[in-house]
């Protein structure tokens, strides 16, 4: 009978059964339509957006000297973060520290958390499956994440309260593939909704209760990547034309009703990985993103009082500028630079007035290919060390003082770290 | 495959490009068409692998991975065409290429209709796994490598994909017991 057959040898034996034979009449077609094409520099690697699989399950213990230099940071910090979220010039969602001051990452399927020293790491949620891309809330009472059988498979997002318990299925029977990246969901800065976006490009708005699960936008052109406004009156997205061949990206903005969708910063041609993960202002007039395809700008789409928007190159010329990041005055922002000719490529932080001008190298550290995030106080950047091998997070002071390094307990977020409310 | 060919292709120059282009094409579409299992969109999937292996060559460090990167960029351009026409109402063309006559057949016609039946049902990701595993033979870690999934996941999705097949064939075996014997197995 059928089911007692070795299935496999049937498998084998009808693939190879219906395997055509190769005639291939349309190489030289493609080979002149590729003439068109240019290559892309090597820094360009979609891999290199990703978060890094490591070897699961490695603690790291900082050295003692950085532990120390940590500690002291830390309880500065802490002083001064106290300071700031208790009087009158508290910032704004979705900036500032997170009560929890954890950072969550994923390990081994699961989510655990620690203090930014990489001490007190514990296991938040675990599944039978797979959960990957914790985001926490603005005020780091909750904390969402995905969860399926296995990382890949359809999913489904779960909110659950800051110590992993109570954790509530928000999307009920419908499951979605989402990027196993981060950033997978936004929060809104009320913390009443979530946006997230599906891997054909569909943005999904949720409240925080389960319910209103619905789309936004028409069919027009894919959305990726959506980021709340300050304000929660917009969010900016990655666009895709549907019928795209080279995943030409640009940068929009969408109202979270969908009624108005807006391209602020159109496509240079080719782009596959620009114009991703947007950083707002604190005042949302205007985000930022890395623009272009050799010369990468930094660029930035800017609403003026009428509502209407504009774009502009902040940091122009031949060097290649990645990763914009404000800072939470909104008077600088920071991004990487690439130094020419390291290979591996690597990276220096650089910061800037709002406006482009002033920029500057902030240490002679070398950084890896990452988001960055500041330090509430903004006093210090977040980066993460160029080692793929010992990934570490830096924090980097503004003021040229030592940079702290501390290496990174499981696996690193390369993606996403101002969501991640990192705790100084 | 020649190493200095794909390190010339990488640096920019289209003539080795098109040598390795060459060698590689005739696979390359023998796999895209079981995975798709239509000749237009094959078509366009390894032409679309074509141009982003060109494009996106000088990301490529090892260059002596340029066969298994050659292999994930066409999985990936192949399930992206499937995802792309995934909303458009296809009229599969039954060509010659879909359904060979098989004179010398090991498999009995139903067994091999219930298998095109099953393929046809699984996603493009599933496609993926069972052609580079049972097709090319290749391991599981290359598999996942291709799909560019962990091992566990990319076994799992291919254990599924599997029992999807096996369940065809004992639906299909029920069916002809039935059919036979007036009564079920």
């Amino acid at each position: 009978m059928t089911a007692r057959r070795d299935i496999d040898h049937l498998i084998a034996t009808w693939l190879t059964e219906i395997a055509p034979e190769g005639h291939v009449d349309y190489l030289d077609a493609t080979l002149d339509a590729i003439g068109e094409i240019g290559q892309r520099p090597p820094w360009t690697s979609v891999g290199r957006w990703l978060p890094m699989q490591l070897p699961l399950g490695r603690v790291v213990l900082p050295r003692v000297a950085p532990y120390l230099a940590v500690l002291t940071l830390v309880l500065i910090l802490a002083i001064a973060a106290v300071v700031i979220t208790g009087g009158r010039n508290r910032l704004p969602a979705p900036f500032g520290l997170a009560e929890t001051g954890l950072v969550a990452y994923v390990s081994d399927g699961d989510i655990f958390v620690t203090t930014a020293d990489g001490l007190g790491r514990r296991r938040l949620v675990s599944g039978p499956g797979a959960e990957w891309s914790p985001i926490w809330s603005h005020r780091g009472d909750r904390i969402a994440y995905w969860a399926a059988p296995a990382l890949g498979d359809p999913a489904s997002l779960w909110l659950a309260d800051r110590d992993g318990s109570t954790a509530n299925l928000l999307t009920g029977t419908q499951t979605f593939v989402v990027p196993d990246q981060l950033p997978a969901v936004s929060w809104s800065p009320d913390d009443r909704r979530l946006a997230f976006t599906s891997d054909e490009g569909v943005l999904y708005l949720v409240g925080a209760d389960g319910r209103d699960l619905h789309p936004i936008g028409d069919d027009s052109h894919e959305r990726h990547d959506a980021v709340w406004s300050p304000d929660g009156t917009l969010l900016a997205y990655r666009g895709r034309p549907h019928a795209d061949r080279y995943t030409t990206m640009s940068s929009w903005v969408i109202t979270p009703d969908g009624r108005t969708d807006i391209e602020v910063i159109a496509a240079k041609g080719g782009q596959e990985i620009t114009n991703v993960n947007p950083s707002w202002s604190p005042d949302g007039t205007s985000f930022l993103v890395h623009t272009g395809m050799f010369d990468i700008d930094i660029s930035e789409g800017r609403r003026d009082a009428t509502g209407a928007w504009s774009d502009r190159v902040l940091i122009g010329g031949p060097t290649q500028d990645f990763h914009p990041s404000w800072s939470n005055a909104g008077t600088k922002f920071s991004y990487i630079e690439l130094v020419p000719g390291t290979n591996p490529e690597e990276f220096v932080l650089m910061t800037a007035n709002a406006d482009g001008s002033n920029a500057k190298q902030v240490s002679t550290v070398r950084v890896g290919f990452a988001a960055q995030c500041w330090s509430p106080d903004d006093r210090s950047i977040r980066a993460v060390g160029p080692s793929r091998i010992d990934p570490a997070i830096l924090l980097i002071p503004v003021d040229g003082s030592p940079v702290v390094e501390i290496p990174e307990p499981g696996q690193v977020s390369r993606g996403a770290c101002a969501m991640q409310r990192v705790a100084h | 495959m020649d190493r200095d060919l794909v390190v010339k292709a990488r640096g920019g120059d289209r003539d080795a490009f098109a040598r390795l282009a060459a060698a590689a094409v005739t696979s390359l579409d023998v796999v895209a068409r079981m995975i798709m299992r239509d000749p237009e969109r094959d078509k366009d999937a390894v032409q679309e692998a074509l141009a982003r292996a060109w494009r996106d060559l000088p990301t490529l460090r090892d260059p002596d991975r340029f066969d298994a990167w050659l292999r994930r960029v066409l999985v990936r351009a192949c399930m992206d065409e499937f995802r792309r026409s995934r909303s458009r109402i296809i009229e599969v063309e039954l060509t010659e290429l879909d359904h060979p006559q098989v004179i010398d057949s090991s498999l009995a016609l139903a067994d091999r209709d219930a298998l095109e039946r099953a393929f046809r049902r699984l996603d493009s990701s599933q496609r993926s796994l069972i052609v580079l595993h049972y097709y090319l033979d290749l391991p599981l870690v290359e598999v996942a490598d291709a799909l560019a999934l962990p091992v566990g996941t990319a076994k799992s999705r291919l254990f599924r994909a599997r029992e999807t097949l096996r369940a065809a064939l004992e639906a299909d075996a029920r069916d002809v017991v039935e059919i036979a014997g007036g009564q079920p197995a």
